[in-house]
């Protein structure tokens, strides 16, 4: 996980952008995804179009492997919109920007704001998410 | 002939330990939260609590369930994750149409989605619009 790109997303301050994170729509993650949200084998599992929510977890798997989000780390809100279909196999890139951050009594609230692009041809636009973060670690006044 | 049902509904299932933790491999999320019972003990929550995601993805399934092609491309779900669910909790899954839309020339519509468990306790909820223009 991480290897030298871990950023630490309680240093992170609005605006930011991550580095653009590159992923591919595989065979064993789509199946496997599938399989645990459907509570079938992942042997049954038939793939072709990969389904928005499977592409937008395997982001989140990217972020995490991006990010130092400490253990307790509470997913707060997840919003998606599909804007175009991608097949398995398909090489996505997303870029992520850090669009809020405000303390909820005390905790600190991330939102990364993310566009996932399909880069084989022309690029298209195929997700675009919001994801907000709450980070076990108590913040003082003004963020 | 678009089917828009006033209700949908998707598989009632149980969360057990083993579902969660093949999510955990799947996602790559492997927060002790969600897999270590003896961890989560010690926690605020005192059990292991299901992903938000997993969760997010049941709610997924039975819009893509229903909608097929026009789920995987335009459409919006927006969900708040309320309480957590405990790892064993039966859920069931819930949209309800609030809105079924032709102003913009192209049909929309929006459901009030839920992830309950049978007491009707929500612990997700949010809206999900699948637009069914070409």
């Amino acid at each position: 996980m991480g290897e030298n790109l871990m950023v630490d997303i309680s240093l992170l301050s609005r605006g930011a952008s991550l580095e653009r994170i590159e992923f591919t729509l595989d065979d064993r993650y789509t199946r496997r995804y599938l399989g645990a949200i459907t509570g079938n084998s992942y042997d049954s599992v038939v793939v072709g179009v990969v389904p928005p929510h499977g592409i937008a977890t395997r982001a989140m798997l990217a972020l995490l492997e991006s990010l130092n989000l400490p253990a307790g780390t509470v997913h707060v809100s997840q919003s998606i919109t599909s804007h175009a279909k991608a097949m398995l196999g398909t090489k996505l890139s997303m870029l992520t920007t850090v669009t809020q951050i405000r303390a909820v009594r005390g905790y600190m609230h991330v939102t990364l704001s993310f566009n996932i692009y399909d880069n084989s041809g022309v690029e298209r636009l195929v997700l675009q998410g919001d994801t907000v973060v709450m980070v076990p670690e108590a913040v003082d006044g003004q963020l | 002939m678009i089917d828009v049902p006033e209700e949908i509904y998707g598989e009632r299932q149980e969360l057990l330990q083993e579902r969660v933790d093949e999510y955990a491999e799947a996602s790559g999320d492997h927060n002790p939260i969600h897999i270590d019972p003896q961890y989560a003990a010690g926690t605020t929550f005192r059990a292991t609590i299901v992903h938000g995601m997993l969760a997010f993805g049941v709610l997924a399934e039975m819009l893509a369930t229903h909608f097929g092609e026009n789920w995987v491309r335009g459409s919006l779900l927006r969900v708040r994750f309320r309480a957590p669910i405990y790892v064993g909790t039966i859920i069931v899954p819930k949209g309800i149409l609030k809105s079924d839309n032709t102003d913009t020339g192209a049909r929309v519509v929006e459901y009030l989605v839920t992830c309950s468990d049978e007491q009707g306790n929500v612990f997700v909820e949010g809206r999900a619009k699948i637009d069914f223009s070409d």
